[in-house]
C-alpha cells in the first residue's frame, strides 16, 4: 500500500494549514490510502520529520504564506531531506494566506518545485487559497467562496489519491474575485477592526515601530 | 543608513557589498544572523495582543529589527535556495511583518499591507543557478515589493552581479 504523509506546517496548534490537511487526509481514508498528518512543530521540529518522509511515498506540505513563502521552518525540513538520500517520492503542497489573490502566495510552490527538480523528486502541483484567516482552523464554509472551494479542494485531493499532475486551473477555478471596490470595502473593515482591536489593549495601530526607538 | 544583514555562511558577500557602500561614501552596517540565533515566528499573535509589535520571544532579531526599522534601506544577503532564502535568511524576514505599518491599502486594485517608503534589496548568492530559480528568486522579491509598498531589486551574485556592481544600484536607485 502506498503511504501518504500529509505536514502540517503551520505553527499555531489549530490552524487552517492543519485543517486543509485533516481534509486532505479524509479524503485518502474515504477512499482506502494510507494517510498521516505530522505537525512540524511537534516532536522535535523539521528534523524529527525527516524518517517519517523516509518512509513516505507522496509527500503533501500544508502551510501558511509567511511574506510571500511558506515559514522558515519549510525551509529547514527541505535542506535536512536533501541530506538525507532523496527517495524519489510525489511531492505536492498547499499554502494558503490572508491575501485573496493566489500570485502572492505562489512562491511556496514555486520553491517545491525547484526543490524537487533539484533532488529528483516528482513535483506533481499544488493548491493555494486564500482569506486563509478567516477561517482560522475552523471551517472553509465561512468564505464567501466555499462551495467552489470545497468542490476545487475535492479534485485537488482526487489528483494526489491518483498521483497525478495538478495544474493552477484547478485552484484558480476556486479563488474569490475581488474586484477594486470591494478590495477597498475589506481594506476600510479590516482596518476599523484592527484600530478597535489595538484600541481594547491600549494600543494605537497608527504609533511607529517600537524597534524605531531602540538603542543600536 | 543601510542596513545589510548576512546569513552566516555568505557573511563576506554581505561584507564586500558594506566595503562598496562604504567607498560610495554611504553609511552601511553589517549584521550576521548567528547560527539558530533566531526563533521562528509562531503566529503565535502575542506581538498584538501582549506587547505591542515587538515579538514576545527574546533572541538575535531583537539585535537585528531595531537596525532595520531605523534605516532606510535594508539588505538581506542570502544563499539561494530553492529560488528563495536560507532558512537563516527567512526566520529574520518572517519577523519583517513586525515592522510594517498594520493597515491594509489597496494599490494597483489589489489589497496590499502597509506603504513604507522603505527599500529592501536581497542578494541571493549563487555561482551557478538557472534560469528557473533565478526567474523564482525576482517573482519572490517581486511580490514582496508589491504586498508591502517597498521599492528594491532582487541579485543573484556572484553569478550575474558583483559586489560593486550591487552597490551601484543600490545607491542609485
Ligand atoms: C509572520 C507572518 C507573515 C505573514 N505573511 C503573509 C503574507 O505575506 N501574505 C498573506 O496573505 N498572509 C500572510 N500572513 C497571514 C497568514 O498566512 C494567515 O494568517 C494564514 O491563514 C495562517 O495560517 P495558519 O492558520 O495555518 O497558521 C502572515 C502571517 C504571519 C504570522
Amino acid at each position: 500500500m502506498r503511504n501518504y504523509l500529509i505536514i502540517n506546517a503551520s505553527p499555531r496548534p489549530k490552524s487552517t494549514s492543519l485543517l486543509l490537511a485533516n481534509m486532505c487526509k479524509a479524503y485518502l481514508d474515504e477512499h482506502e490510502r494510507q494517510a498521516t498528518v505530522v505537525s512540524m512543530y511537534q516532536g522535535g521540529g523539521p528534523d524529527g520529520l525527516i524518517d517519517a518522509i523516509m518512509g513516505a511515498d507522496v509527500v503533501v506540505i500544508s502551510g501558511p504564506c509567511y511574506v510571500n513563502t511558506y515559514p522558515a521552518a519549510v525551509i529547514k525540513l527541505l535542506t535536512e531531506w536533501e541530506k538525507r538520500a532523496c527517495n524519489g517520492q510525489i511531492i505536492y503542497g498547499m499554502i494558503q494566506g490572508g491575501m485573496p489573490y493566489s500570485h502572492t502566495h505562489k512562491s511556496g510552490l514555486n520553491m517545491l518545485e525547484l526543490f524537487a527538480a533539484k533532488n529528483g523528486l516528482s513535483y506533481k502541483g499544488g493548491f493555494i487559497c486564500g482569506l486563509g484567516p478567516l477561517i482560522n482552523g475552523g471551517t472553509i464554509d465561512k468564505l464567501p467562496n466555499s462551495k467552489a472551494l470545497r468542490r476545487q479542494l475535492t479534485v485537488f485531493f482526487a489528483n494526489i489519491c491518483n498521483e497525478a499532475e495538478s495544474g493552477a486551473s484547478v485552484y484558480e477555478r476556486a479563488r474569490m474575485r475581488v474586484p477594486a471596490l470591494l478590495a477597498r470595502i475589506l481594506a476600510n473593515f479590516m482596518n476599523r477592526s484592527i484600530d478597535k482591536k489595538y484600541a481594547a489593549r491600549g494600543y494605537d495601530a497608527c504609533a511607529e515601530s517600537p524597534y524605531k526607538t531602540d538603542n543600536i | 543608513m543601510i542596513t545589510i544583514v548576512s546569513d552566516n555562511q555568505v557573511a563576506h558577500y554581505g561584507e564586500a557589498v558594506r566595503e562598496k557602500l562604504t567607498e560610495r561614501g554611504v553609511e552601511a552596517v553589517h549584521l550576521v544572523i548567528t547560527e539558530d540565533g533566531i526563533k521562528p515566528c509562531y503566529g503565535c499573535d502575542g506581538c498584538q495582543t501582549k506587547s505591542f509589535l515587538r515579538c514576545v520571544f527574546r533572541d538575535d532579531a531583537d539585535r537585528i529589527l531595531p537596525y532595520i526599522a531605523q534605516s532606510d534601506t535594508f539588505v538581506i544577503v542570502t544563499p539561494l535556495t530553492y529560488g528563495g532564502y536560507s532558512y537563516q535568511a527567512k526566520l529574520i524576514v518572517d519577523k519583517l511583518a513586525l515592522l510594517g505599518d498594520v493597515h491594509y491599502y489597496v494599490k494597483d486594485r489589489e489589497l496590499v499591507k502597509g506603504t513604507g517608503s522603505c527599500k529592501y534589496f536581497v542578494i541571493g548568492v549563487s555561482e551557478d543557478c538557472g534560469e528557473a530559480e533565478a526567474k523564482a528568486f525576482e517573482y519572490l522579491v517581486h511580490e514582496t515589493h508589491v504586498i508591502t509598498g517597498w521599492q528594491g531589486k532582487a541579485f543573484i551574485s556572484p553569478k550575474i552581479y558583483d559586489a560593486d556592481m550591487i552597490a551601484k544600484e543600490i545607491t542609485c536607485s
